[in-house]
């Protein structure tokens, strides 16, 4: 090699590095903007709202008590059950694969069907288990789910599937030889598992707490279904009756909206501190991994799953499956008529169900795959860049989680149909209003995923020469796909039981299978609700299955 | 001798000329080529209504303007485009007669003398501007398998009989339009003390008709306070023992009115949908086919099993300024009663 050559390759390298740093310094500021113009609009037109209107949340402690009950503790239930199950089903455990697949089954029933769902299982008197039970325990023998401490359990089973993943995720990616070390040294399981295996799976336990929490405060059916006839009103609730009154009372629902986004700020504020100085990276050039032994009480561990399977997803199943096949759900079960009209209204009378499965799909897909693109740039910006504002951005991404789906989705329609582009009514402005409301959790999984990827190894590529986009298309990419795969598929389930933004905005040619099963809920029978739910959840199998296959195909690097 | 003959030529032309007149809103209508339309009515039926219009206008297109919703939300989007002055709809129909008296005096309906109006009562329409396309009763509803009929209430005030205690009658939200109009109906006519005394039985409250329906047929409350009166009609009500109650003191009604919005980018097509839907019969398809609710229309019968509206003393507000205040107010009131 002569001194030529020495030069021209180091002019090379500081041409890739100065040429890394514009692409970076253009997607930082791309990104950016982007987040900025999806979030701040439609969140400035919905706050603006409650300028001048009365503070409501201080003349109702009740529901804020009963907001931060319903959040706090379903946060902490389903972190803790989620966390012990993505713990409990280590390699080794009888059918792991069947019971990952199922415990995650809930996020595709909608928390609407999985409350009605209940409904119909534990309803004081007519509740199915209660009259099956009644015969062996006695007339006086009821479990009560419509009551404050069955909306906090129903929503933990419908939100617990999240903490689940994002902690079987981060489990997956732990360096076993991290655990090996620490067991050569003489520490027993007890202790690796709170020295080592706990500590390491903090940052998605905490990103999933956050998630759940502001979920849980956030979920409307729920409390609708079963807190509702207990009077046990939360914020959602509360805005719901505040924005369908006449005249609407936009202001008070917006100042809602202000509690639960300061709340969150406070939480995400928190976070942070918590995780941003300490270094969570398991996943190094370096690792390997040894062979694990079997783990033990194998047989308790696969029941505390099937536990949950059975509370959280066949019980309602079955429940809507009893209702979708019977004349009319009656508390007397001598009166029980089986019956194939429900089935028959919504697949061949009901106008809306094929073009609104249709549509969901389409739209499904299409969120999924701009979210789980668009989360990528931006968690790579906050977490591998020194760009300026990469904290704002951070904050942004995370707003249209932080204010209730109901009040983000009216400042949506305030600002989308004021637009001077064709798009209201269409498809394409429910895909605006998706990718909006979907952000955050994209950000969220692949932020969680590349804290585990440690910068040394897109560093080494970056040394040796590799551009940025050939460092994220050779060394991130690859390593992220298990995790972007499962990403895409929760966001397809999530874009597939849209709500808010979808009623307010759909016209008849981009209606959407959640508005086909709202609509039906608020004025329909609720054995069509049952019968079409089962469409709704066909079409997410379908989708979800192919993408799960491609998950387990060879990787692409 | 003269003037008779001037009235007589008048009465042979006028037809000819109404008839002209159509025609030319008809043509307008096909250069128009489509309408939208807004609707409070579950939208399942109204679009087998719409595609009944539409078999009489094959020209408009009526596929992809229709919106349906609760009444919160059909009035949360027609006056976002209102206020936007981008106006994509072109008729609304609303079951909130309120909102329909508010966005008239601010001058978001338009103008249109359907010579429909002629066959609705003084109290259903607003001569030049609305009529009211559907009447709902909201009655008391029980479930003969659940509670004998000889126990049943006969009147609003058996309700609040030793028979019926906590939690054992349901009621709508307040955000319910159908919900007010029915307090208002029976603080009118039964005093304040009514809804006291009936809040004093710690009702529960459902978030939506469907819901307190499948309660009531569950046996979960014994029996409904506020349902659609047509929730307890049809073939499976029948079977799941739904039973109305027409109250000896009389049912509040509920109209939803359907008016032309000012500004609409189809108003020829939503001039020819009005005749249509208020028509003798666009009425007896809507209300009494399609959606087993009472017609305001004398020439159209309630439908089968029903009582005629006549003979259910049917409530409707006589002052509409106290009806608007009272609106405004009911949320408020609603709460300190009810929670």
């Amino acid at each position: 090699m002569t001194a030529g050559d020495v030069l021209r390759g180091s002019a090379e390298k500081r041409w890739t590095s100065w040429s890394s740093l514009r692409a970076e310094r253009w997607l930082g500021a791309g990104a950016g903007i982007v987040v900025a113009l999806l979030v701040l609009p439609p969140l400035l037109a919905a706050m603006t709202a409650s300028v001048g209107a009365e503070f409501a949340p201080l003349h109702r402690p009740d529901i804020v008590l009963n907001t931060l009950l319903l959040g706090v503790t379903t946060t902490m239930l389903a972190v803790a059950g989620g966390t012990g199950l993505a713990l409990a089903l280590v390699p080794g455990v009888p059918a792991k694969a069947m019971l990952e697949r199922l415990i995650v089954m809930p996020l595709y029933l909608t928390p609407l069907l999985t409350a009605i769902g209940w409904s119909w299982l534990a309803s004081p008197r007519s509740g199915l288990v209660n009259l099956l039970l009644r015969n062996a325990l006695g007339p006086d023998f009821a479990i009560n789910v419509i009551s404050a401490s069955g909306v906090i359990v129903v929503s933990t089973l419908a939100v617990m599937p999240l903490p689940f993943l994002l902690v079987s995720d981060a489990l997956a990616g732990i360096d076993a030889s991290l655990v090996e070390a620490a067991r050569v040294h003489g520490a027993g399981p007890r202790t690796v598992l709170r020295r080592i295996v706990l500590p390491l799976l903090a940052p998605a336990a905490l990103a999933s707490a956050l998630l759940v929490f502001v979920q849980a405060v956030g979920l409307f059916s729920v409390p609708a279904v079963l807190g509702m006839p207990a009077d046990f009103n939360v914020a959602t609730t509360e805005i719901f009756r505040l924005l369908e009154s006449y005249p609407p009372r936009v202001g008070e629902a917006a100042s809602w909206g202000l509690l639960l986004l300061a709340i969150t700020a406070l939480l995400t504020f928190g976070q942070s501190l918590l995780l941003g100085r300490r270094s969570f990276a398991t996943i190094s050039g370096k690792g390997f991994r040894p062979s694990t032994k079997p783990p033990r009480g194998r047989r308790s561990r696969a029941t505390l799953a099937w536990f949950y399977v059975i509370l959280a997803t066949v019980l309602p199943l079955l429940a809507l499956l009893w209702a979708a096949s019977v004349s009319f759900v009656a508390g007397d079960l001598r009166l029980t008529r089986f019956s194939t009209l429900h089935f028959d209204n919504v697949l061949f009378a009901y106008p809306k169900t094929w073009i609104a499965a249709r549509n969901s799909t389409l739209l499904g897909v299409l969120t999924a795959t701009i979210v789980c693109l668009l989360g990528l740039v931006v968690s790579w910006i906050i977490l591998r860049t020194r760009q300026a504002g990469r904290g704002l951005i951070d904050q942004l991404s995370m707003v249209p989680l932080s204010v209730p789906a109901m009040v983000f989705a009216l400042g949506l329609l305030w600002v989308y149909v004021r637009l001077p582009l064709p798009i209201y009514g269409t498809l394409s402005i429910l895909l605006i209003a998706y990718v909006t409301h979907y952000l955050p959790f994209g950000v969220r999984a692949a932020s969680a995923a590349l804290r585990q990827l440690h910068p040394e190894l897109e560093e080494a590529a970056r040394i040796a020469g590799a551009t940025w986009f050939g460092t994220m298309r050779r060394i991130t990419l690859p390593l992220l796909r298990q995790t972007m795969i499962a990403s895409w598929a929760l966001l397809f389930i999530m874009a597939m039981q849209e709500v808010s933004s979808s009623i307010l905005l759909y016209s008849s040619s981009s209606i959407v299978l959640s508005v086909a099963v709202f609509d039906l809920w608020e004025n329909g029978n609720p054995s069509d609700v049952a019968a079409l739910g089962f469409v709704q959840l066909a079409a997410s199998f379908v989708v979800v299955g192919l993408a799960l296959r491609a998950r387990h195909q060879p990787s692409f690097s | 001798m003269i003037g008779r003959i001037v009235l007589l030529c008048c009465l042979l032309i006028a037809p000819g000329l109404a008839r002209g007149a159509d025609q030319a809103v008809v043509e307008a209508a096909r250069r128009e080529g489509a309408l939208a339309v807004a609707s409070s009515a579950p939208g399942e039926n109204f679009q087998k209504f719409l595609e009944a219009f539409r078999a009489k206008y094959p020209f408009l297109d009526i596929a992809n303007g229709f919106y349906s919703g609760p009444t919160g939300r059909v009035l949360a989007r027609v006056n976002a485009e209102i206020d936007a002055k981008r106006i994509s709809f072109d008729v609304m129909l609303a079951a909130n007669m309120a909102a329909f008296i508010e966005m008239t005096r601010a001058g978001k309906i338009m103008r249109y003398d359907s010579p429909e109006y002629a066959s609705f009562p003084a109290g259903a329409k607003a001569d030049g501007y609305w009529a009211a396309a559907q009447a709902i009763g909201v009655i008391p509803v029980y479930n003969r398998n659940v509670l004998a009929p000889a126990d049943a209430p006969k009147s609003w005030l058996d309700l609040l009989g030793p028979r019926f205690g906590d939690h054992q009658i349901a009621i709508q939200n307040a955000a319910a339009g159908t919900q007010f109009n029915q307090f208002y109906l029976l603080e009118r006519a039964l005093g304040t003390d009514f809804i006291k005394r009936l809040a004093a039985r710690h009702p529960v409250v459902m978030p939506t008709g469907a819901q307190m329906t499948d309660a009531i047929v569950r046996g979960e409350v014994m029996i409904g306070a506020s349902l659609d009166h047509w929730r307890a009609f049809g073939p499976t009500a029948e079977q799941a023992g739904l039973t109305a109650v027409y109250p000896t003191e009389g049912m509040p009604l509920t109209l939803a009115p359907v008016g032309i919005i000012a500004g609409a980018p189809h108003s020829n097509a939503a001039k020819l949908f009005m005749d249509f839907i208020l028509s003798s019969e666009g009425q007896k398809l809507l209300d009494t086919d399609l959606y087993g609710m009472y017609s305001m229309r004398t020439d159209v019968t309630a439908p089968a099993g029903q009582k005629p509206l006549a003979e259910t003393h049917p409530l409707l507000p006589t002052d509409l300024d106290d009806y608007l205040k009272a609106s405004a107010a009911f949320p408020q009131h609603f709460e300190e009663y009810f929670h």
